[in-house]
């Protein structure tokens, strides 16, 4: 049964078009990441769920509830939709202990006092906070604010979790680690989620599926392995992952592969939209995927080494072909010699 | 969504309410040619046409607005600087230079400006040993520009409030980029910080000409011997020209001030919404070890003092002194005249323990409850992009701008002839009514600017878990303000103690302040009865502004 | 059993009431008829509204109650125009409040009586007042304030200072120098006690053009309360004033030994502070008595000890009618309680005479 079903949401705020028409639906138990630079209107979308800000027009329907419908006038507060959100900031009150934070929700529905300290500190626990109950805000670290901001928005059994960029605040060591941790909570809990984040890498980590957007619009929706392998366009493609780009003309056509060349080289890779041969082309193709030769051979193309870095856990080495810069990941040190970068067609993409 | 418009709406209905009533007295009583209460009087343009054609009121009008406008190219930049120097460096001595700062706003303006003839009028004690030294008067206290500057000077602690508590509020970060990328005090105090405070400079600014409209004691006292006219003093000429009191001009005036009220709220708001683009109150607000100025510490310290010296210790040294002499001026022996014989005939004085302990109640209680409504209405209206809330805005403004005369006889104009409440009149209510009217766009703004240092997300994150609006309201919004709250009730405090004309006729006997304790003294030629008086009400104060603050009761956080 | 001692009681008290009375008319206290004042013990609380300072008036107050114990007496001080506003404004809603006015602006008392708002009342302590000090039975004077100059001690020597507003005018147009802005007085302009004041000074002075010029040329500084006049002549920045009230000088004489005062020898004004009783007061009784309080010998010996100038003829004292007429007879000259005040508020004259001033003062 789906969960969440948003209808076309139309939003606009100060004269900008900021939302223009995004649908997208969550099925219960999984995790949708809205993923986009700023200004694509992921956080605007996040904050129309929430009920927040009210779209312009589009319906929201959680269940059978209708949270947000224009046609009909519709417009549930945010108060009352029971739902569970996560700020940027953590939003904790200052002026109240973390238990107090975390208690508040079940005071607002009238649980009894005892009741509602024992349900704290068990979300509390869950997070692994319970011992920094009685402590106030300003003395807990980021991560912890972060958890404890988490406790409160689950401590009432939401049936939709709301994260907005729930771990951009985090240090790098910190945030691998919570994002792993955040998802077992999740599963945990077995509750859905809806999280914005600008980073594809915690949406990879994170989600189920993945619903992308560009300038207030979906540009493609589907599990991290689609929106990662099979970009439907060059904005999803070069959005994900780090990415040659490789401008030229299409030589050749051959079924769903075609060739494109450039000046001084030529590559073979698939088409993922519709070409004709003489159309101009831009061949996408991952860093990881390129393979450094030093023989030449089927789809390799002469490159000549300018530079290579050591990352740690790869070899990050900067070749040129002609006009175009092409940098490839390797785990070893790129070796001597004439170097040749290996393409495997499928790997290629060609919009 | 829409019920909670609606009670906001009525907030802002009550409020206007009460500050329409007055003032819809006055428009109405200008169009007429007689007391608006009694059956002969008709409508006419009389009055109007009387009072714009008199060349006093065109004098008075020229007089005050020169003197609003020099005291707020005064006071405004003054003020600015005051609060940077106080909050923002190193100054030694900081802590209790603040709440010296504050002394002005409670300090009666008669008393003030009597103290200065004590003190540097033609005969005053700073005079005379100067005028022995160069042998000709040294300056005169009567002119308008000495008006326009001592008016200047006893007003900057208002822009101080506004702009030291804006400053506190604005995160540190701000002006610490600034350090780091190599300013100096000076220019992060011009390029950064009064950029960021604009906001509060331009509605104290404001605030400030409309108080020159409405100013009384100063030029009542100073401007006699040079026949300084202001619109207030002017009230007087109109009260007696025509034999028996004649409402219809003195609402003309009324009217004619209200009417520059509009121009100037709509001015504020225009170049607040210009400042506002370069405000960002959302920097983390920690607490930055103060700026070092250096050498100049010193040079700002003196700043300070000077204008502690110039605007309290010298007229508070000529009342103390008056307190304390049988007589005083040229040819007197100061040895000679001592005596403490006027705080005897002050304990004799019938009814003052009651209007000491009426004044401190109507501060304190009266204070208090003002706070609670400047609070409700400032609640009602933040965050809430409404015209009712931006017709607030000028409503809260006018009343200030009124005369006391006039915002007196308004008052006991609406407790006497609106029946339902007329059973009021007789009690504190209508008194503590008409101070919360006149003061209402001071304590509002206090409040409303202390509400708007909340982050939005906190609220929002309240809502987002099922809290209503008067929850978010009761557990999150006010206990955050709460130092905004208690700092609003000290000023407000301080100002209804030295509050008077606005209660005149409301005042019964049983319900009298020191202020009218003090104008009645005056009335009898009792000036240094009246001296004794005004410097027991300073200790008072002083003492109970003391008491506050050691309880951390803080003018800001 | 009871019943008995109760008629036992009420005969005691009749008997010693009608003795009280008798003993009452022998000494000081007023002779209002009893009825009257059983009415208005019944009354309840009477409220005064006066300009008359509280201090002054404790005095007064204190004795009242002493006389009428159960007539308690709730006394608003307030500035002539506050006191007329109010009454006009209460009347005009139907909320009389006051029970009884006292104000020193004459020309205003008497325009309310003129106005239909005083009740009239035949004073049994009439017979003890001059015939110009009541009129109609509606507004009556009760005391006898000589007009005088003060000045500076320190600075004016005696036989320097002017005795007279003849004397005052020579001395400002024959030393100029010496007096420019430093004599003061109030300002006829925004002060209507000043406005009167200066209106009678017109009437008695018969060279009163050439003492306006005289003011004039002198830079005359003129303000709207005699404490602000009397503290500038104390410290010695004016060095003398005219138009002020006798009342007020000798009680800041007693407390500033540098001020002198002078009664003018050509005429001596003399104004008096009128008391009505409202037509709509609530407790017309209550008003009755006090009204005849402040008329009796009583009441008026201790308003001569409180330098208020007793205006009762058998009041005897350093600040009484009395003591004035012995030592000034027939320059004094007291305005009239009746219709002769109310010129002084006829617009179209007022407006003239201001206009004349102030050509005069050189001002316009």
């Amino acid at each position: 049964m789906n969960d969440l079903v948003v209808t076309d949401v139309h939003k606009t705020l100060g004269g900008n078009q900021i939302l223009k028409g995004v649908s997208f639906t969550l099925r219960r138990g999984d995790v949708v990441a809205l993923l986009g630079a700023s200004g694509s209107g992921k956080t605007t979308l996040l904050r129309a769920i929430a009920g927040l800000d009210h779209p312009d027009s589009g319906t929201i329907r959680l269940g059978d509830v209708t949270l947000f419908d224009s046609t009909k006038g519709t417009a549930v507060p945010a108060e009352r939709r029971g739902l569970g959100l996560v700020f940027q900031s953590y939003a904790l009150w200052p002026h109240r202990t973390v238990l107090e934070n975390v208690k508040f929700p079940l005071r607002v529905r009238r649980v009894a006092a005892s009741e509602s300290r024992q349900r704290a500190l068990a979300a509390l626990r869950e997070i692994g906070l319970e011992p920094l109950a009685d402590r106030y805000p300003h003395q807990l670290s980021g991560g912890q604010q972060q958890r404890v901001a988490l406790a409160r928005a689950i401590v009432y059994n939401p049936p939709l979790l709301l994260l907005d960029e729930p771990l951009s605040n985090l240090d790098a060591k910190l945030r691998e680690e919570a994002r792993v941790w955040l998802r077992e909570l999740i599963d945990r809990l077995e509750i859905s989620a809806v999280c914005v984040t600008h980073d594809q890498v915690e949406a990879l980590a994170l989600a189920d599926r993945v619903l992308l957007l560009e300038q207030g619009r979906a540009v493609q929706e589907g599990t991290p392995d689609e929106i990662y392998e099979r970009p439907r366009s060059l904005f999803a493609a070069e959005f994900m992952g780090s990415n040659n780009r490789l401008p030229g003309r299409v030589a050749e056509v051959r079924g769903t592969r075609a060739r494109v060349a450039g000046s001084g080289w030529e590559v073979w890779g698939r088409m993922q939209v519709e070409k004709r041969e003489g159309d101009e082309a831009i061949a996408v193709v991952r860093l990881e995927r390129v393979e450094v030769h030093t023989a030449p051979g089927e789809n390799r193309i002469p490159a000549r080494l300018e530079s290579s870095v050591y990352l740690g856990e790869r070899w990050d080495g900067h070749f040129r072909i002609g006009d175009v810069r092409v940098r490839a990941w390797t785990r070893e040190p790129p070796p001597a010699g004439p170097h040749f970068l290996g393409f495997a067609p499928d790997s290629v993409w060609i919009f | 969504m829409a019920s909670d418009s609606r009670r906001r709406a009525a907030v802002v209905l009550v409020a206007a309410a009460a500050v329409l009533a007055p003032l819809v007295i006055i428009v109405y009583q200008s169009f007429l040619d007689g007391p608006f209460f009694q059956p002969s009087s008709k409508l006419s343009l009389s009055a109007y046409r009387f009072v714009l054609a008199d060349s006093d009121f065109r004098r008075a009008f020229a007089t005050t607005a020169i003197i609003a406008a020099g005291m707020t190219l005064i006071a405004v930049p003054l003020g600015a600087v005051l609060a940077f120097v106080v909050v923002r460096t190193d100054l030694p001595g900081r802590r209790w230079l603040e709440p010296a700062l504050l002394v002005p706003i409670f300090l009666s303006p008669v008393v003030i400006a009597f103290g200065y003839v004590v003190a540097i009028g033609p005969v005053g004690f700073l005079t005379l040993p100067v005028r022995r030294l160069i042998g000709r008067d040294p300056w005169n206290l009567y002119s308008l520009a000495s008006v326009t500057a001592i008016a200047g000077l006893t007003h900057i602690p208002h822009v101080y409030l506004y702009a030291s508590s804006t400053l506190r509020s604005i995160g540190a970060d701000l002006e610490e980029a600034a350090r780091v990328a190599g300013a100096g005090a000076g220019r992060i105090a011009l390029t950064i910080s009064l950029p960021l405070i604009a906001p509060a400079l331009v509605y104290s600014g404001v605030l400030v000409f409309f108080l020159g409209f409405e100013l009384f004691g100063l030029p009542l006292i100073l401007g006699d011997p040079e026949g300084l006219l202001v619109l207030s003093t002017y009230l007087y000429k109109l009260t007696n020209r025509l034999g028996v009191p004649s409402y219809q001009l003195m609402a003309v005036v009324a009217v004619v001030i209200m009417l520059i009220a509009f121009p100037l709220v709509a001015l504020q708001r225009r170049l607040l919404g210009v400042a506002n683009r370069y405000v960002s109150v959302r920097g983390k607000a920690s607490r930055s070890s103060p700026l070092r100025i250096g050498a100049w510490r010193w040079g700002a310290l003196a700043l300070v003092v000077a204008w502690l010296a110039a605007t309290v210790v010298t007229p508070l040294a000529g009342v103390a002194l008056r307190s304390v002499v049988t007589t005083w001026g040229e040819g007197v022996r100061l040895a000679e005249v001592l005596t403490l014989d006027h705080f005897a005939e002050l304990l004799d004085y019938p009814n003052l323990v009651r209007g000491i302990g009426n004044t401190v109640l109507i501060g304190v209680a009266g204070g208090a409850l003002s706070v609670a409504c400047y609070a409700a209405i400032a609640l009602a209206t933040h965050r809430w992009n409404s015209p009712w809330a931006r017709a607030m805005d000028y409503l809260a403004m006018v009343p200030r701008g009124m005369p006391g005369l006039v915002a007196g006889l308004a008052f006991f104009w609406v407790f006497l002839f609106v029946k339902p409440i007329a059973p009021l009149r007789a009690t504190p209510v209508s008194l503590w009514l008409a101070y919360t009217v006149v003061w209402l766009a001071y304590g509002m703004r206090l409040i409303s600017s202390a509400l708007l240092q909340i982050a939005p997300e906190l609220e929002e994150a309240a809502y987002s878990v099922g809290a209503t609006r008067g929850r978010v309201t009761r557990e999150i919004t006010l206990p955050l303000v709460r130092f905004g709250l208690l700092g609003s009730w000290l000023l407000v405090f301080l100002i209804f103690v030295r509050e008077y004309s606005t209660g005149v006729y409301l005042l019964a006997p049983g319900s009298e302040v020191i202020g009218s304790l003090i104008v009645s003294l005056w009335g009898t030629g009792a000036v240094d009865t009246v001296s004794a008086l005004a410097l027991v009400n300073v200790v008072l104060v002083g003492v109970g502004l003391a008491v506050a603050l050691r309880l951390g009761v803080r003018v800001h956080e | 059993m009871r019943q008995l001692l109760r008629l036992a009681l009420f005969a005691c008290l009749v008997c010693i009431g009608p003795t009280r009375g008798a003993a009452a008319a022998d000494d000081d206290s007023p002779a209002t008829a009893k009825e009257v004042i059983s009415a208005a013990e019944q009354e309840g609380k009477i409220t005064v509204y006066s300009t008359t300072d509280s201090a002054l008036v404790q005095p007064l107050l204190k004795d009242f109650a002493a006389l009428h114990p159960k007539i308690p007496v709730e006394y608003t001080d307030m500035n002539s125009t506050e006191l007329y506003n109010r009454v006009i404004s209460e009347a005009g809603a139907g909320a009389v409040a006051a029970d009884v006015l006292w104000s020193s602006a004459m020309d205003l008392q008497v325009r309310l009586a003129n106005d239909g708002y005083a009740a009239t009342y035949a004073s049994p302590e009439l017979s003890h007042l001059p015939k110009w000090a009541s009129w109609r039975n509606e507004a009556f004077a009760t005391t006898f304030e000589p007009i005088v100059f003060v000045y500076n001690k320190r600075l004016v020597k005696a036989e320097e200072a002017p005795q007279s507003h003849a004397d005052l005018r020579k001395a400002l147009e024959t030393n100029p120098d010496r007096w420019k802005g430093k004599i003061t007085s109030y300002d006829p302009e925004r002060s209507g006690i000043g406005f009167l004041l200066i209106t009678q000074d017109s009437k008695f002075d018969p060279e009163f053009a050439q003492t306006e010029r005289a003011y004039g040329k002198a830079s005359v500084k003129l303000y709207t309360s005699v404490g602000a006049m009397l503290e500038r002549i104390g410290s010695g920045e004016h060095l003398l004033g005219f138009n002020i009230f006798g009342s007020y000088a000798l009680a800041r004489q007693k407390k500033d030994p540098s001020l002198a005062i002078v009664y003018p020898k050509d005429y001596t004004l003399v104004m008096s502070r009128i008391a009505l009783v409202p037509k709509a007061a609530k407790h017309q009784n209550g008003a009755k008595v006090f009204l005849d309080y402040l008329l009796s010998k009583r009441g008026q010996r201790l308003m001569a000890k409180g330098m208020l100038f007793s205006i009762r003829d058998d009041v005897e004292g350093e600040a009484t009618a009395a003591a004035l007429t012995k030592q000034l007879g027939g320059t004094l000259k007291p305005l009239p309680v009746g219709p002769a005040l109310l010129d002084s508020l006829d617009q179209t004259k007022r407006l003239e005479f201001l206009k004349h001033w102030q050509q005069a003062l050189g001002t316009k």
